[in-house]
Parts: structure tokens; sequence; C-alpha cells
């Protein structure tokens, strides 16, 4: 049997053994009520039978049958007599004789007891005998009538003595348990309370028990002390590896911001200085060794335009500001033009330089232009810089062709000094050369290969190397683009021709070289420019009233920067006076433009942008653009 | 019965100067007697208790016996039964008082005194009885036998 509270148990334990102890002493208790009912009608009997003793030795000696008959009746007359006899033993003087009787019930399994009979007048004459058997169902009544309160009494006593017992049991044993219990259910593994126990069980098992439990207690509170103190320290690590995470982050935007803002310092200057020596070539009357000269001046400074770019479009790709623009164009005219440059410099080395495109190739997709041409110019610039006899192989091919995409291989492949193995894993790395001393012997950022990676990932492509050193190297892009349309791209590939219209141009640009510059080409294109020092010689000049018909507008100037003054335009109020041209069409220059700064821009009024250096093409385009909305398409 | 009682004191101070030596009431010698047709020489001390306490009816030759007694209240009973017995005259009349209660005793008849049983035993030959010592010769003479004597120095 199973209980769920221990007092029941005891209880259980306490009912059965009272069962057994009634049942044994009252077994016990009637067996002795027995023996003594036995004795007493043993005593009563012989009591009785001296009480007839000397009626009956009467009776014998005087041989009288009558009375001694009167003495088996008087033996008879008690129910504790069930059979007696008298027997008078013959002599010289009698002939004996022999009486009995029997008590109407009852029965006598047991002994008879017998007394010898003597004369009155003589106690040595031997006259007979008295048997009496006492009466069996006197006993047993009498066991009966005496067993019966004393089992009653047994039972009560014993099963008193069990219920004080197991009250006894509960109170000094359960209970506690129970309590044990209770105090368990509350104390947790990190608790500081103890387990209590009365003193009277301190000492035994439970008390032994009990210790054990607060001894395990107190390790685990230990534990858990250990535990929360690491997990303090560990908080503390991690609140620290934070804080190292958000400075490592700061110095990586600091170093992305101050390369940015280098490269874009840097640039700005050599702007001018090509925008300056192709005006200079364009003059006819120099002489032929000047021209030389400053050719040689302008492919250095594109050089270095080359190198600012690759830091620039680094920085922005640590910071993450690297945007791909999805536009058609022709790809064939494309590499064309990106290769040309190359044509010259093979030559110069000796190398040939073949560059085919497969036929099944689709000649207008949609990619970004621009991205794909640097990658281009990256390895091919790579692979003759590293190649000092033979030549490169440009292909490019098909992988896959749908309706509406296209897969294609870009190739480059040299016979150049080629890469060991080792080195090939950190070729894309940033800032790695094969080696240092290849910087030494060949120049270059170490920069190309790494910025070619991210744009060809930028624009879900992957990039790749195979190389034996000392036979070649073979570098190769998979591109995945939209099929573009002729129609789209041939619109942007019209030639310079000259505009319908002189426009009155305001162009705010704040340094010299770039005023000069912008000057320049506006003015070949037969327009009239009025230059503006910076933001607020711009707005005087709008609101004195004259008219014009676009403004270029720098995005960064002292005083007051393009932004506030497209804002101020906008809002056709600057300093209580008004602005007549609020719709005029503002066009952003800007070194630099990331799409926040595009959002910041057109969120303050301007229409678009063009970027720095300043590209004829371009400008022509916006300037032909501006005059079709002012003046209507031809 | 007190007048019998004076009568027989009156008697016996009248007879005392007559009697044989010794014949005293409290310290004479008691003889059982029988008629002498009974033909019994003599009778132990058993066969007398016997046939005066109810457990003999017979002599010890087959003849039949009747014993006499005296008087309830008369010393020489008194003597004769403790000094047959060795019990206290108290007992032999519990005895016979017991036996007497189922109505069915027989205790020897009771004479008035020993005149009266000399004169039983003289007549009739199955009678026993006991007297005070009387003389052997005079008794036999009377048909009379002395069979037992009790307290004889």
């Amino acid at each position: 049997m199973r209980f769920r509270h221990l007092q029941h148990y005891v209880a259980m334990i306490m009912v059965s053994s009272a069962l057994v102890l009634s049942t044994v002493f009252s077994l016990i208790a009637y067996q002795i009520n027995q023996r003594i009912a036995e004795e007493e009608s043993e005593s009563q009997v012989k009591d009785l039978m001296a009480a007839v003793k000397n009626t009956a030795s009467a009776a014998l000696f005087s041989a009288n049958e009558t009375v001694g008959m009167d003495a088996i009746n008087g033996l008879l007359g008690t129910d504790v007599v069930y059979s007696v006899t008298l027997e008078g033993f013959a002599d010289e003087f009698s002939q004996g004789m022999k009486l009995s009787g029997v008590h109407k019930e009852g029965g006598a399994p047991m002994k008879t007891i017998s007394m010898k009979l003597e004369s009155i007048f003589d106690a040595e004459q031997l006259l007979g005998e008295l048997r009496v058997a006492p009466n069996e169902t006197w006993v047993s009544q009498r066991t009966h009538d005496t067993s019966i309160p004393t089992i009653i009494g047994l039972i009560f006593v014993i099963f008193v003595s069990c219920f004080v017992s197991a009250q006894a049991l509960k109170i000094r044993l359960s209970q506690p348990l129970v309590k044990l219990r209770r105090a368990l259910k509350d104390i947790h593994a990190d608790s500081e309370e103890r387990l209590f126990l009365p003193d009277h069980l301190k000492e035994n098992e439970i008390g032994v028990l009990v210790d054990g439990f607060n001894e395990l207690l107190d390790e685990t509170n230990a534990a858990f002390k250990i535990e929360r103190k690491l997990q303090v320290e560990m908080q503390d690590v991690q609140n620290n590896l934070e804080l190292a995470k958000v400075d490592a982050e700061k110095a990586a935007e600091v170093k992305s911001n101050f390369l940015a803002t280098m490269s874009h310092e840097i640039r700005t200057p050599l702007s001018g200085v090509l925008g300056m020596l192709g005006f200079a070539l364009k003059d006819t009357s120099i002489h032929d060794k000047t021209r030389e000269q400053l050719d040689i001046a302008k492919s250095n400074a594109t050089a270095l335009l080359t190198i600012i770019n690759d830091i620039l479009d680094y920085s922005k790709m640590e910071a993450g500001k690297l945007n791909i623009e999805m536009l058609d164009f022709d790809l064939y005219k494309e590499v064309k033009d990106a290769v040309a440059i190359f044509d010259n410099m093979a030559k110069a080395k000796d190398l040939y330089f073949k560059v085919h495109i497969d036929d099944d190739v689709p000649q207008f997709v949609n990619c970004d232009p621009t991205r794909i041409r640097q990658v281009l110019v990256n390895l091919i610039g790579n692979a003759i810089k590293f190649t000092t006899s033979g030549g490169v192989d440009v292909q490019i091919s098909m992988l896959q062709l749908s309706k509406y995409r296209v897969r294609l291989e870009f190739s480059v492949r040299d016979t150049g000094i080629g890469i060991p193995e080792e080195d090939i894993a950190k070729l894309f790395q940033k800032f790695e050369q094969a080696d240092t001393s290849t910087t030494r012997q060949f120049g270059g950022t170490g920069l190309g290969l790494s910025i070619s990676k991210d744009l060809v990932e930028a624009m879900y492509g992957v990039i790749g190397v195979t190389s034996v050193p000392g036979k070649g190297t073979h570098f190769f892009f998979e591109l995945p683009m939209g099929r573009g349309s002729a129609k789209k791209c041939q619109l942007e590939t019209k030639t310079l021709s000259p505009h319908r219209r002189r426009l009155r141009i305001l162009c705010a640009e704040d340094v010299e070289t770039n005023q000069i510059i912008i000057r320049t080409m506006l003015e070949n294109m037969g327009h009239e420019v009025i230059i503006a020092e910076n933001g607020k010689a711009a707005l005087e000049h709008l609101v004195s009233s004259s008219h014009f018909d676009m403004i270029f507008m720098d995005g960064r100037m002292p005083e007051m920067d393009g932004l506030e003054v497209s804002r101020f335009i906008r809002s056709g109020l600057w300093q209580d006076k008004t602005i007549q041209q609020t719709l005029i069409k503002i066009v952003g220059l800007t070194a630099n433009i990331s799409d926040e700064d595009r959002a910041q821009y057109m969120a303050a009024g301007m229409d678009t942008f063009l970027s720095k250096p300043i590209d004829e093409a371009e400008l022509h385009t916006v300037i032909d653009c501006t005059i079709s909305e002012l003046f209507g398409s031809r | 019965m007190q007048i019998i009682r004076i009568y027989v004191v009156f008697l016996s101070l009248i007879i005392a100067p007559f009697s044989w030596a010794g014949s005293d009431v409290q310290t004479g010698a008691i003889q059982v007697i029988t008629n002498a047709q009974a033909e019994l020489s003599s009778l132990s001390r058993k066969q007398v208790m016997s046939l005066f306490l109810g457990r003999s009816r017979n002599f010890s030759n087959g003849q039949i016996a009747k014993a006499y007694d005296h008087q309830v209240d008369s010393d020489i009973r008194k003597r004769f039964f403790e000094e047959l017995t060795g019990k206290a005259i108290s007992d032999i009349d519990a005895y016979w008082a017991r036996l007497r209660y189922s109505g069915r005793a027989s205790p020897p008849k009771e004479l008035d005194d020993v005149d009266a049983v000399l004169k039983e035993v003289m007549s009739n030959k199955h009678s026993i009885a006991y007297v005070t010592e009387q003389d052997p010769e005079a008794l036999a003479k009377k048909g009379i036998v002395v069979v037992y004597t009790l307290g004889k120095h």
C-alpha cells in the first residue's frame, strides 16, 4: 500500500499492530482465564468435597445409602460439579457400596478429583473414596464470563496505546517532517534560508539528513555566488568589448571619413590641374615639345586621379556608401572605350593586346557600366603592368542567356610573372600585393583587386584567379546582367552638337580653378556665365532681379553651402528680399555623392547633379535638357 | 427428666456404699456386656465401635446384635464414647445428627439407667450394652457376660 502522508502510514502500522496485539493478547487472556476457571472449579470442588466429607464418611461408616445419596445430591446441587461417585470398600463389617450421580447438564473431560474417606473415629481406618468430576460447562461459562471484560479491556488499552503512540509519532515526527517539506518547497538553490528541525530530531538520522541538505545548500549558495560573480565579470567584459567595438567602429569611421576628405581635398586641385592641362592641350599654338610635356603631365595627373579614386572607392566601401546604378548601355562600345587607353601602353612595352567579344554576347545590357569599366581597367592595367613579354588577352564570353537575363564572363589573361600559389589567397585583401617588393618594383596602392572584388560582389558576381608563376595569370569575373535595349542607349550617346540657345548661367563656386574650368567649358559651348564666389553672392545676384536661365551650385562653400542657398531660392525669400526665380533649375556640383547626400540635396530643392571633375558630355546633356525644358523640344 | 435425674443421683447415693470397689461413674472401668446366650467371650475395640456406632448389625458369629445406649446427657455415655473413639462426645452426636438428618438413622436405643440396661441384657440375647464396672461373678449369675472392658487399669 502507498500513502501520501507519513502519519497515515504510521496510523496504518499502529492499527495493524493493535489488531495483531489484540488477537494475540485476547487468546492469551482467554487461555489464562480458562486455567484460572479450571483451578477455581477444582478448588471449589475440593471445598465442596471437604464440606461433605464427614457426611460421606458417616454414610460409608454406617453403610447408609440414603445419607450417601444426600451427600452426592448436595454436591450435584452446584453447577461446578458434573459427576460424583461415592465408593465404600468392603471389610469385615461391611460388604461395601458404590453410589454415583451425574449433573443434569455439562460434561467432564477433565480429571476426576478423588478424596480418600477415613472413618471419623479412626483416622487409620479407610472406608472408601469420593470421586468428583468438575463440570466443563461451568468452566467454559466461567472462562467466557471472565474473559469478555478482560478482552474488552485489553483491546481498549491496546487501541488507546496505539492511538496515543500514533499521536505522539505524529506530533514528534510527522509534523516536523511536514513542516520540513513545506519549508523545503520555499527553499531554492539560491536562498539563504536553512531547514530547521526541533531539538529532539537533531541528533538522529533525520537530523543528519537535514544537516546534509543544509550543507548542500551552502555549497550551492557558494556556487551561485561564484556564478553571479562570473556573470558580473562577464558582463564587464562584454561591456568593455562593446565599448571597444564602438571605439573601433568610430575609429574606422574616422579613418574612412579622413580618407574621403583627403581624397576629396586632393581631387579638387587635381581636377583643376587636369582641366587646365586639357585647355592647354587644346591650344594649337604651343610647341610640340611643350605639348609632349603637357601630355606626360596629363597622363600622370590621370594616373594620380585613378589612385585617389581607388582610395575614395575603398573608403566608400568601408563606410558602406558605394552604390551601384543600373542602366542600359552598349557593352561593346563601353569595352572598346575602356580598353582604348591600353593600346598605347601595350605598344610602349612591346606587348600584344587583343580584345575579343564572342559573337553571342548581347550588345546591349543593363548593369553599371562605370563599375564594369573600373574592374576591367584595373585587371587590364595590372596585366600589362606585370607583363614584360608576350601580351594580354581580353575575352568576353556568354555563360547563360535568357529572355531578360544574361550571365557574362570577363577574362583577362596575361603572360606575366604570375603569382605564387601561397599569395593567391590574400590577393584580394586590402593593401595586399603579392609581396612588398612588388610594390617597390611596380608601384600601386594594392587596393585595386580588393576594390574590384567588392565591386563585382556588389553587382552579385564572382571574381577569381588562376596563375602559374613565370607563365602568366588569368583573372576572370562573372556578372549577371539584365538585357538592355538599344533605344535607350542611343539617346545617351548622341554627339556633342552646338546648343540651340545661348543661356545666361549663374555659377556658385568658391575654388578659383574650378571657376575657370566651368567658365571655360560653358563659354566654349557658347553660354554667358556669371560666377558667384559663394552662396551669399549667388543669392545677391538672384535678388538683384537679374534674370538667369539656370544655376550650377557647388555643394561645399564657405559662408553658406549649396543646400542652404537652394532652400532660400525655393522659399523665394532671403533677408527680407524676394527672389523672383524660385523655380529656376539648380544643378548641384559635388565631388562624391552618396544616396544620403542625394536625398538631402533633393530635399533642399536641387533638380539634378553633376559630379566633379565635370565631364564635358554630361554638362552638355544637362544644358541640352534645360534648353528643352525652357524652350520646348525641337 | 429433671425428676429422673434427681432420682438417679439419689439412687446412686444409696447404692454407692454397696457397690463393688471402684465402681465409680467418674473413674471406674466401663464394662461392655452381652447376654450369655450370645455366646461371645470377648470383642475387639473395633467390633465394639462398629456395633455401637451403627456400622455392624451382627455379632462376629453372625447373630443379630442390638446395641443399647444410656441417656444422651449421662456421664457414662460421655465417658464410654470418648474413651472408646478418642473423640469428643459432640463429634459422636454430630455423627448421629448427620445420619439422622437423612431420616434413615438407627442409633442405639437409650435406656434409663444401669439397672434398665442390665435388665434388658439379661432378657434379650441379641442385646449389647455397657455399664459401670460390676462384679463379673454377680453378672454371670444373671446370665450376662462381660465381653470388653474400657478404662480398666
